[in-house]
Protein backbone atom coordinates (compact mmCIF):
# COMPACT_ATOMS: atom_id res chain seq x y z
CA UNK A 1 0.00 0.00 0.00
CA UNK A 2 3.12 2.17 0.95
CA UNK A 3 4.59 1.45 -2.44
CA UNK A 4 1.73 2.37 -4.35
CA UNK A 5 1.57 5.53 -2.65
CA UNK A 6 4.81 6.37 -3.57
CA UNK A 7 4.21 5.50 -7.36
CA UNK A 8 1.41 7.91 -7.28
CA UNK A 9 3.29 10.75 -5.89
CA UNK A 10 6.09 10.40 -7.89
CA UNK A 11 3.25 9.95 -10.67
CA UNK A 12 1.79 13.02 -9.98
CA UNK A 13 4.82 14.75 -9.09
CA UNK A 14 6.29 14.34 -12.34
CA UNK A 15 2.85 15.21 -14.03
CA UNK A 16 3.04 18.81 -12.82
CA UNK A 17 6.31 19.82 -13.40
CA UNK A 18 5.75 18.61 -17.13
CA UNK A 19 2.72 20.43 -16.98
CA UNK A 20 4.18 23.46 -15.59
CA UNK A 21 7.34 23.84 -18.24
CA UNK A 22 5.03 22.91 -20.95
CA UNK A 23 2.63 25.87 -20.31
CA UNK A 24 5.88 27.91 -19.54
CA UNK A 25 7.19 27.06 -22.81
CA UNK A 26 4.04 27.71 -24.64
CA UNK A 27 3.33 30.91 -22.88
CA UNK A 28 7.15 32.35 -23.96
CA UNK A 29 6.96 31.25 -27.56
CA UNK A 30 3.65 32.71 -27.73
CA UNK A 31 5.15 35.85 -26.33
CA UNK A 32 7.95 36.03 -29.07
CA UNK A 33 5.15 34.97 -31.56
CA UNK A 34 3.35 37.91 -30.70
CA UNK A 35 6.52 40.20 -30.42
CA UNK A 36 7.08 38.70 -34.72
CA UNK A 37 3.70 39.56 -35.63
CA UNK A 38 4.02 43.56 -34.03
CA UNK A 39 6.99 43.70 -35.80
CA UNK A 40 6.20 42.54 -39.42
CA UNK A 41 2.79 44.76 -38.71
CA UNK A 42 5.29 47.75 -38.19
CA UNK A 43 7.26 47.09 -41.15
CA UNK A 44 3.99 47.31 -43.83
CA UNK A 45 3.20 50.12 -42.05
CA UNK A 46 6.91 52.14 -42.62
CA UNK A 47 6.53 50.52 -46.30
CA UNK A 48 3.39 51.87 -46.94
CA UNK A 49 4.10 55.51 -45.62
CA UNK A 50 7.80 54.94 -47.62
CA UNK A 51 6.04 54.18 -51.04
CA UNK A 52 3.23 56.40 -50.57
CA UNK A 53 5.35 59.39 -50.90
CA UNK A 54 7.34 57.76 -53.50
CA UNK A 55 3.76 57.88 -55.21
CA UNK A 56 3.71 61.44 -55.84
CA UNK A 57 7.19 61.49 -56.69
CA UNK A 58 6.43 59.36 -59.73
CA UNK A 59 2.73 61.63 -60.22
CA UNK A 60 5.68 65.05 -60.29
CA UNK A 61 8.17 62.91 -62.09
CA UNK A 62 10.88 63.88 -59.50
CA UNK A 63 13.53 61.84 -58.23
CA UNK A 64 13.73 60.05 -54.99
CA UNK A 65 15.57 61.44 -52.23
CA UNK A 66 18.50 59.34 -51.41
CA UNK A 67 18.78 60.51 -47.22
CA UNK A 68 15.24 59.27 -46.99
CA UNK A 69 15.86 56.27 -48.98
CA UNK A 70 18.89 55.23 -46.60
CA UNK A 71 16.58 55.75 -43.58
CA UNK A 72 13.95 53.49 -44.63
CA UNK A 73 16.34 50.88 -46.12
CA UNK A 74 18.52 51.19 -42.28
CA UNK A 75 15.25 51.40 -40.32
CA UNK A 76 13.97 48.31 -42.22
CA UNK A 77 16.76 46.11 -41.59
CA UNK A 78 17.11 47.29 -37.65
CA UNK A 79 13.51 45.90 -36.98
CA UNK A 80 14.17 42.90 -39.00
CA UNK A 81 17.78 42.49 -36.74
CA UNK A 82 15.06 42.53 -33.85
CA UNK A 83 12.76 39.99 -35.41
CA UNK A 84 15.64 37.89 -35.67
CA UNK A 85 16.69 38.04 -32.50
CA UNK A 86 12.78 37.07 -31.94
CA UNK A 87 13.05 34.34 -34.03
CA UNK A 88 16.23 32.67 -32.01
CA UNK A 89 14.39 33.27 -28.67
CA UNK A 90 11.52 31.99 -30.12
CA UNK A 91 13.17 28.69 -32.02
CA UNK A 92 15.66 27.55 -28.96
CA UNK A 93 12.66 27.49 -26.22
CA UNK A 94 10.53 25.64 -28.75
CA UNK A 95 13.57 23.53 -29.55
CA UNK A 96 13.87 22.65 -25.53
CA UNK A 97 11.10 20.65 -25.28
CA UNK A 98 9.44 17.45 -25.52
CA UNK A 99 6.17 15.94 -26.56
CA UNK A 100 6.18 17.33 -30.19
CA UNK A 101 8.81 18.55 -32.51
CA UNK A 102 7.64 20.65 -35.01
CA UNK A 103 10.93 20.41 -36.90
CA UNK A 104 12.77 23.64 -35.66
CA UNK A 105 15.77 23.38 -37.85
CA UNK A 106 14.16 23.36 -40.79
CA UNK A 107 11.76 26.43 -39.89
CA UNK A 108 15.15 28.62 -38.52
CA UNK A 109 16.50 28.25 -41.83
CA UNK A 110 13.67 28.92 -44.03
CA UNK A 111 12.88 31.86 -41.90
CA UNK A 112 16.08 33.46 -42.61
CA UNK A 113 16.02 32.36 -45.97
CA UNK A 114 12.73 34.69 -46.28
CA UNK A 115 14.78 37.51 -43.98
CA UNK A 116 17.50 37.77 -46.32
CA UNK A 117 15.62 37.57 -49.35
CA UNK A 118 13.76 40.94 -47.30
CA UNK A 119 16.98 42.62 -46.63
CA UNK A 120 17.65 42.26 -50.59
CA UNK A 121 14.49 43.32 -51.88
CA UNK A 122 13.92 46.31 -49.51
CA UNK A 123 17.65 47.62 -50.83
CA UNK A 124 16.46 47.49 -54.71
CA UNK A 125 13.18 49.02 -53.99
CA UNK A 126 13.83 52.02 -51.55
CA UNK A 127 16.33 53.37 -54.26
CA UNK A 128 13.40 53.59 -57.15
CA UNK A 129 10.20 55.37 -57.68
CA UNK A 130 8.77 53.50 -60.71
CA UNK A 131 6.38 51.14 -59.64
CA UNK A 132 5.66 52.17 -55.95
CA UNK A 133 2.50 50.30 -55.79
CA UNK A 134 3.85 46.80 -57.26
CA UNK A 135 6.80 47.61 -53.99
CA UNK A 136 4.48 47.94 -51.57
CA UNK A 137 2.59 44.97 -53.06
CA UNK A 138 5.84 42.86 -53.21
CA UNK A 139 6.56 43.98 -49.82
CA UNK A 140 3.57 43.20 -48.34
CA UNK A 141 3.29 39.41 -50.06
CA UNK A 142 6.69 38.80 -48.08
CA UNK A 143 5.63 40.22 -44.54
CA UNK A 144 2.36 38.24 -45.37
CA UNK A 145 4.52 35.30 -46.46
CA UNK A 146 6.28 35.90 -42.87
CA UNK A 147 2.79 35.37 -40.82
CA UNK A 148 1.97 32.60 -42.23
CA UNK A 149 5.04 30.20 -42.16
CA UNK A 150 5.03 31.86 -38.59
CA UNK A 151 1.69 31.07 -37.89
CA UNK A 152 1.90 27.59 -39.54
CA UNK A 153 5.32 26.53 -37.06
CA UNK A 154 3.41 27.46 -34.11
CA UNK A 155 0.31 25.67 -34.82
CA UNK A 156 2.25 22.32 -35.68
CA UNK A 157 4.74 23.03 -32.30
CA UNK A 158 1.46 23.04 -30.54
CA UNK A 159 -1.58 21.12 -31.31
CA UNK A 160 -1.98 18.45 -29.18
CA UNK A 161 0.02 15.10 -29.26
CA UNK A 162 -2.88 12.92 -30.24
CA UNK A 163 -4.09 15.01 -33.48
CA UNK A 164 -2.63 14.35 -37.14
CA UNK A 165 -0.39 17.30 -38.61
CA UNK A 166 -2.33 18.78 -41.42
CA UNK A 167 0.82 17.50 -43.65
CA UNK A 168 0.56 13.86 -43.01
CA UNK A 169 -3.23 13.64 -43.54
CA UNK B 1 52.10 39.34 -45.20
CA UNK B 2 50.99 39.16 -42.18
CA UNK B 3 47.93 36.83 -40.94
CA UNK B 4 45.13 39.13 -39.78
CA UNK B 5 43.32 42.50 -38.95
CA UNK B 6 39.94 43.09 -37.22
CA UNK B 7 38.15 45.80 -38.15
CA UNK B 8 35.82 47.28 -36.04
CA UNK B 9 33.39 48.81 -38.41
CA UNK B 10 31.59 51.36 -36.05
CA UNK B 11 35.26 52.99 -35.95
CA UNK B 12 34.31 54.31 -39.52
CA UNK B 13 30.46 54.90 -39.10
CA UNK B 14 27.75 53.65 -36.58
CA UNK B 15 25.41 53.75 -38.85
CA UNK B 16 26.97 51.75 -42.03
CA UNK B 17 23.83 52.89 -44.91
CA UNK B 18 24.69 53.53 -48.49
CA UNK B 19 26.17 52.89 -51.24
CA UNK B 20 28.02 55.57 -52.51
CA UNK B 21 28.63 59.30 -52.43
CA UNK B 22 25.51 59.97 -53.68
CA UNK B 23 24.36 58.53 -49.99
CA UNK B 24 27.10 60.42 -47.78
CA UNK B 25 30.70 60.84 -47.34
CA UNK B 26 30.59 57.26 -45.19
CA UNK B 27 28.87 54.76 -47.89
CA UNK B 28 30.34 51.25 -48.73
CA UNK B 29 32.31 52.73 -51.47
CA UNK B 30 34.48 54.65 -49.25
CA UNK B 31 34.80 52.09 -47.01
CA UNK B 32 35.84 49.22 -49.41
CA UNK B 33 38.41 51.81 -51.61
CA UNK B 34 40.13 52.90 -48.32
CA UNK B 35 39.82 50.74 -45.52
CA UNK B 36 39.22 47.02 -47.08
CA UNK B 37 40.83 46.74 -50.26
CA UNK B 38 44.18 48.61 -48.93
CA UNK B 39 44.51 46.14 -45.88
CA UNK B 40 43.83 43.12 -48.63
CA UNK B 41 47.71 44.11 -49.61
CA UNK B 42 49.06 43.28 -45.76
CA UNK B 43 46.58 41.12 -44.56
CA UNK B 44 45.64 37.55 -45.14
CA UNK B 45 42.42 37.38 -43.97
CA UNK B 46 40.40 40.41 -43.10
CA UNK B 47 37.56 40.60 -40.42
CA UNK B 48 34.88 43.23 -40.55
CA UNK B 49 32.96 43.50 -37.30
CA UNK B 50 29.36 45.25 -37.07
CA UNK B 51 28.87 43.48 -33.88
CA UNK B 52 28.73 47.61 -32.46
CA UNK B 53 27.29 49.40 -35.33
CA UNK B 54 23.45 51.00 -35.64
CA UNK B 55 22.24 47.81 -37.86
CA UNK B 56 23.66 47.13 -41.07
CA UNK B 57 22.19 47.75 -44.81
CA UNK B 58 22.23 45.18 -47.43
CA UNK B 59 23.30 48.43 -49.98
CA UNK B 60 26.64 49.30 -47.61
CA UNK B 61 27.79 44.94 -47.55
CA UNK B 62 26.92 44.84 -51.27
CA UNK B 63 29.19 47.81 -52.18
CA UNK B 64 31.68 46.33 -50.51
CA UNK B 65 31.53 42.51 -51.42
CA UNK B 66 30.21 42.85 -54.90
CA UNK B 67 32.10 46.14 -55.76
CA UNK B 68 35.42 44.19 -54.77
CA UNK B 69 34.14 41.51 -57.33
CA UNK B 70 33.29 44.05 -59.59
CA UNK B 71 36.62 45.16 -59.45
CA UNK B 72 38.06 42.22 -59.98
CA UNK B 73 40.54 42.63 -56.98
CA UNK B 74 39.59 39.41 -55.70
CA UNK B 75 38.43 36.25 -56.95
CA UNK B 76 35.17 34.69 -55.35
CA UNK B 77 36.71 32.09 -54.17
CA UNK B 78 39.37 34.01 -52.39
CA UNK B 79 36.95 37.27 -51.21
CA UNK B 80 34.63 34.43 -49.44
CA UNK B 81 37.89 32.77 -47.81
CA UNK B 82 39.76 36.15 -46.82
CA UNK B 83 37.31 38.94 -45.85
CA UNK B 84 35.08 37.94 -43.44
CA UNK B 85 31.93 39.55 -41.66
CA UNK B 86 30.91 39.12 -38.20
CA UNK B 87 27.31 39.63 -37.18
CA UNK B 88 25.07 38.71 -34.74
CA UNK B 89 22.67 38.23 -37.13
CA UNK B 90 22.51 35.17 -39.64
CA UNK B 91 20.62 36.58 -42.41
CA UNK B 92 23.28 39.12 -42.97
CA UNK B 93 25.91 36.74 -42.84
CA UNK B 94 23.99 34.55 -45.71
CA UNK B 95 23.60 37.88 -47.99
CA UNK B 96 27.44 38.14 -48.30
CA UNK B 97 28.18 35.03 -50.55
CA UNK B 98 24.70 35.90 -52.39
CA UNK B 99 26.41 39.47 -53.55
CA UNK B 100 29.49 37.84 -54.16
CA UNK B 101 28.03 35.10 -56.06
CA UNK B 102 25.55 37.54 -57.66
CA UNK B 103 28.49 40.09 -58.81
CA UNK B 104 30.17 37.38 -60.51
CA UNK B 105 27.86 35.76 -62.70
CA UNK B 106 27.08 39.45 -63.96
CA UNK B 107 31.11 39.46 -64.99
CA UNK B 108 30.82 36.34 -66.88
Amino acid sequence: MDKLALIIAVIAIVATFASATSASVRNEAHQQANNIQSILKELSEITHRQFESYLLLEQENTTIDHAKANIYEATFNMKLDLLESNLELLVRRCSSMFFYDAESPEFYDQYIGMISDLRNQISILAYTAKGSRRSILVIDGKLTALYSVLNHYIGNRFRPIFEKRGDTV
Amino acid sequence: MKPEKVFNVAEYTDTPIGRNSLDGPKNGADYRDNFVVPALADYQTIKLDFSETIGTTPSFLEEIFGGIIRERILSPAELKRRVIVISKYESVKRNINKYIDEAAAKLN
